[in-house]
């Protein structure tokens, strides 16, 4: 229903292409404002019983393209949630987590969509192939910060792709494509010839999607020979983080399918008389 | 004396007018409204469907089909009624229910003098509330920034009422 709500919202308003947020809110009754707040990024205060309310942002925030998603994300409490108090914090928030009827979770798969329709996106992306500079180009036609964006792509992407967050060399989150089908250890270090642990390092890292063993970022036990995977990292020092882009281009893994592990069980020795060994 | 299905009528009689008089007549929601009113008071729509299809499959498979009886007609209605939907219709009823949502609060916001909450909700709150992004702790001075837009929010008088005031 979250994206569908902010399809609809696109829709109603014929909006194309970037999303003017302020203008947006002001056609939903809502003023947007600009305060210098401590304790928090974003705010909707709203009336329980009439169609206004006032959208508080966060003036220090860096990036305008971070602002515009918080204004964007109090749009979706405002259209999606009738009148709960709610309240998000900044592990929900890094994480981008939570089950589907978590509202934060809801209001930020309805700014996501909004900001960055799904059908415009797949358009922009139409046959080439993943990296941050298209994903940057992305990005900037619908004003939205290459975080984002890089989730949404992965989204919509019909290639094997992941978005993973580190701070401080640790994986803090990972954002799968539905085809990536591989094993990030969020919370743990990065693999210590990934470019992203090279750019903590500060050594120079590509500017390119480039080849790295697969073993730096996944785990596994069916590795192919010479598995590899594609990264591009974007350092983030600011954050003290890397945002990088992971795509796995050839099999990496050959792993048993279910049949096999079945085969393995009924194996017609292990529970006969001839058995030697007790099954393991 | 009366026999006892002229009192389980009387009964069902009884229950369904207060029914009535509780949510209204079945002919006064759209299915959008009633699913609009039961999520106000805290109903999901579709959980109840879900859980009233399973336990009236139950009762017509072990009262009735088990037993060769044939299932009363106004419970297969009901059975028919409460089937959960197909990926198609649930996609579309998604889509349409998204769709009306919006528009009803479009609606709401165009039209100053209607109110986006149902009858209930409204008459229950007339407090502002508040929804939080990145939220840590408040400061002094954060929550004077609250206070002054909720005293903003109240002390505005309805958009009706300023209409009328311009006019």
């Amino acid at each position: 229903m979250n994206r569908e709500c902010a399809i609809a919202v696109r829709e109603q308003f014929k909006i194309q292409g970037k999303t003017d947020c302020v203008e947006l809110a002001r056609q939903l009754g809502l003023s947007v404002r600009e305060v210098e707040s401590q304790g928090f990024d974003g705010a909707l205060v709203r009336s329980a019983s009439e169609m206004k309310g006032i959208i508080y942002v966060k003036r220090t925030m860096r990036e305008q393209t971070r602002k515009r998603f918080t204004i964007a994300h109090e749009i979706g409490h405002f259209i999606l949630h009738g009148e709960q108090s709610l309240s998000c914090g900044s592990t929900e928030i890094e994480a981008w987590k939570g089950d589907q009827s978590n509202p934060e979770r809801q209001a930020d798969e309805f700014a996501s969509e909004l900001l960055l329709p799904s059908v415009e996106v797949l358009n922009q992306i139409g046959s080439q192939w993943p990296s941050f500079q298209l994903v940057g180009t992305i990005a900037d036609h619908f004003g939205v910060s290459l975080t984002a964006t890089a989730r949404k792509y992965c989204d919509v992407a019909p290639q094997d792709c992941a978005a993973v967050w580190s701070v401080d060399g640790i994986i803090r989150w990972m954002h799968p494509s539905s085809h990536f089908n591989h094993w990030i250890a969020v919370g743990e270090k990065l693999g210590v010839d990934s470019f992203a642990a090279k750019a903590f390092a500060g050594n120079v890292i590509p500017q390119e999607m480039q080849e790295v063993a697969a073993e730096e970022w996944i785990s596994s036990n069916w590795f192919v020979d010479n598995a590899v995977i594609w990264e591009q990292t974007i350092p983030m020092p600011h954050y003290r983080g890397c945002l990088s882009l992971l795509w796995a281009k050839r099999q990496i893994e050959n792993r048993p399918t279910e049949e096999d592990e079945l085969l393995q069980e009924l194996d017609p020795d292990a529970f006969t008389l001839r058995r030697k060994n007790w099954p393991k | 004396m009366k026999n006892t299905r002229q009192t389980k009528r009387e009964a069902s009689e009884e229950i369904h007018e207060g029914l009535e008089l509780l949510f209204g007549s079945e002919e006064d929601l759209t299915d959008e409204e009633l699913r609009a009113e039961l999520e106000q008071v805290g109903v999901d729509g579709d959980t109840l469907s879900r859980k009233a299809h399973e336990y009236l499959r139950g009762l017509a498979t072990h009262q009735f089909s088990s037993l060769g009886r044939d299932v009363p007609q106004e419970m297969n209605v009901a059975l028919r009624q409460l089937k959960p939907p197909t990926p198609e219709q649930e996609r579309d009823r998604v889509k349409s229910g998204a769709d009306a949502r919006v528009k009803r609060i479009i609606d709401a916001a165009r039209d100053k003098t209607s109110l986006v909450l149902s009858s209930i909700a409204a008459s229950a709150s007339v407090q502002p509330d508040y929804a939080f992004r990145n939220k840590g702790d408040l400061s002094e001075s954060d929550l004077e920034i609250l206070r002054a837009g909720e005293e903003e929010l109240k002390s505005d008088p309805p958009s009706s009422v300023k209409e009328e005031r311009d006019e």
